[in-house]
């Protein structure tokens, strides 16, 4: 979407600012009372190495504990027997991106180089289902979806592969600049790629997990969702950047307004507790929830949620919409239904 | 009717005669458990934001 934010940015975290960071994170527990996840991403979090990843996590075990959960979101490229040593001496779970088969994955993620990376993946995340604490240290696999790609090929790959779990993105995208693969507002094409790969996941007698699905599921049976961009749950998130500058949900990058807070907060200037409890990040938690009164009126609201805030921006009217994948969710709710129906699991349930 | 509803709407491709689902889904069966147990235990799971991000 064009963000080149990180091209002004400190290529890695340095340690002084981990320091900082480990402090401030110990501050906000103690002031919040309740743990909190961190999540270690980018740009790609293993170019600290192993030496800068042990200090990193020794500092927040030190500070924060066995309880806090912390993990890695990778692209999957550096996965090593030394690094993945590092990851399970601290607890850490990692995530690896993996788009699907090498003809979908390597056209979109190349390394700087531009080679394919492909194949790199594949060792690494073999390396980490070798391991006998597969299940404690390997989250999943995070896959952005190709509308034009072949479902069932990218249900059947990611079988093959072995992952405890996959989950899918969609492309980013507003009203105003759509997301790859939809010509209108009104094209459900991500849904309609979703409700494929949701056939294939009610079918399938020994399933991996797929969390934006599970949490549908979940929501239509009146329990909770755990994802960003479902449901109406929402979530305290801040980033903070290498050089200790803390900014908002990252995925706000893809719109014009960004992802700044007014205040240019830094670790170096501020707390993360008083953060927490200032008007401008109140207003920022309080914009999570959609706000367009075709939100408010919807019957599928409580399981959409209105989606990401970054879909629902359009030029002159900001985040006041619908998500631009609003007949996406509605084709993928709709169709999700229809399973459980069948079982008689839906009716009982209503809000 | 409740608002928050869940309703149906007539899709032409998600009609019931697509759906070929005749045995009992692994899926939906692990999700009905979860929710189960997420109530008896009164579990409050933490957001795990690792699944939101893919290196940009």
């Amino acid at each position: 979407m064009g963000d080149e934010t990180w091209r002004s940015l400190p290529k890695l975290m340095s340690q002084r600012t981990q320091e900082i960071l480990a402090e401030q994170l110990a501050g906000l527990a103690d002031r919040q009372g309740r743990p909190f996840s961190i999540v270690l991403h980018g740009g790609e979090p293993l170019l600290l190495g192993e030496l800068r990843l042990s200090t990193l996590f020794t500092a927040l075990r030190q500070k924060l504990g066995s309880e806090f959960g912390i993990s890695v979101q990778t692209n999957g490229v550096l996965i090593t027997d030394k690094i993945i040593d590092v990851l399970e001496k601290y607890g850490i779970r990692v995530s690896i991106s993996l788009d699907g088969p090498p003809t979908l994955h390597d056209t979109r993620r190349p390394d700087l180089r531009g080679r394919p990376t492909h194949a790199r993946v594949l060792q690494g995340i073999s390396k980490l289902l070798a391991r006998p604490a597969s299940v404690s240290l390997f989250s999943g696999l995070l896959a952005v979806v190709d509308p034009y790609s072949d479902p069932d090929n990218v249900y059947r790959f990611f079988k093959e592969v072995g992952a405890p779990s996959v989950d899918f993105l969609y492309r980013d995208g507003n009203h105003s600049k759509l997301p790859y693969g939809k010509d209108s507002v009104d094209s459900d094409i991500y849904g309609r790629w979703m409700a494929k790969i949701l056939d294939l996941y009610i079918a399938d007698p020994q399933p991996m997990r797929i969390r934006i699905l599970d949490d549908i599921i979940k929501l239509l049976l009146g329990g909770a969702g755990m994802k960003e961009g479902i449901g109406l749950t929402d979530f305290g998130i801040l980033v903070i950047d290498t050089d200790g500058s803390i900014r908002k949900n990252d995925t706000l990058k893809s719109s014009p307004l960004g992802d700044t807070f007014n205040a240019n907060w830094n670790l170096n200037n501020c707390s993360l507790s008083d953060i927490a409890t200032s008007d401008e990040f109140r207003t920022y938690h309080i914009a999570q929830k959609p706000s367009s009164a075709i939100c408010a009126n919807c019957s599928l609201l409580r399981v959409c949620g209105g989606g990401m805030v970054t879909h629902r921006f359009k030029e002159g009217r900001g985040y006041e919409n619908p998500t631009v994948f609003c007949a996406d969710q509605k084709f993928l709710i709709e169709r999700v239904f229809r399973h459980l129906s069948r079982y008689n699991l839906v009716e009982a349930r209503v809000a | 009717m409740e608002k928050n509803t869940i309703i149906p709407t007539e899709s032409e491709t998600a009609s019931d005669e697509s759906l070929d689902i005749s045995v009992d889904s692994a899926a939906i069966r692990r999700m009905v458990e979860e929710i189960r147990s997420e109530s008896e235990l009164g579990v409050t799971r933490s957001y795990n934001r690792t699944f939101n991000r893919h290196n940009r």
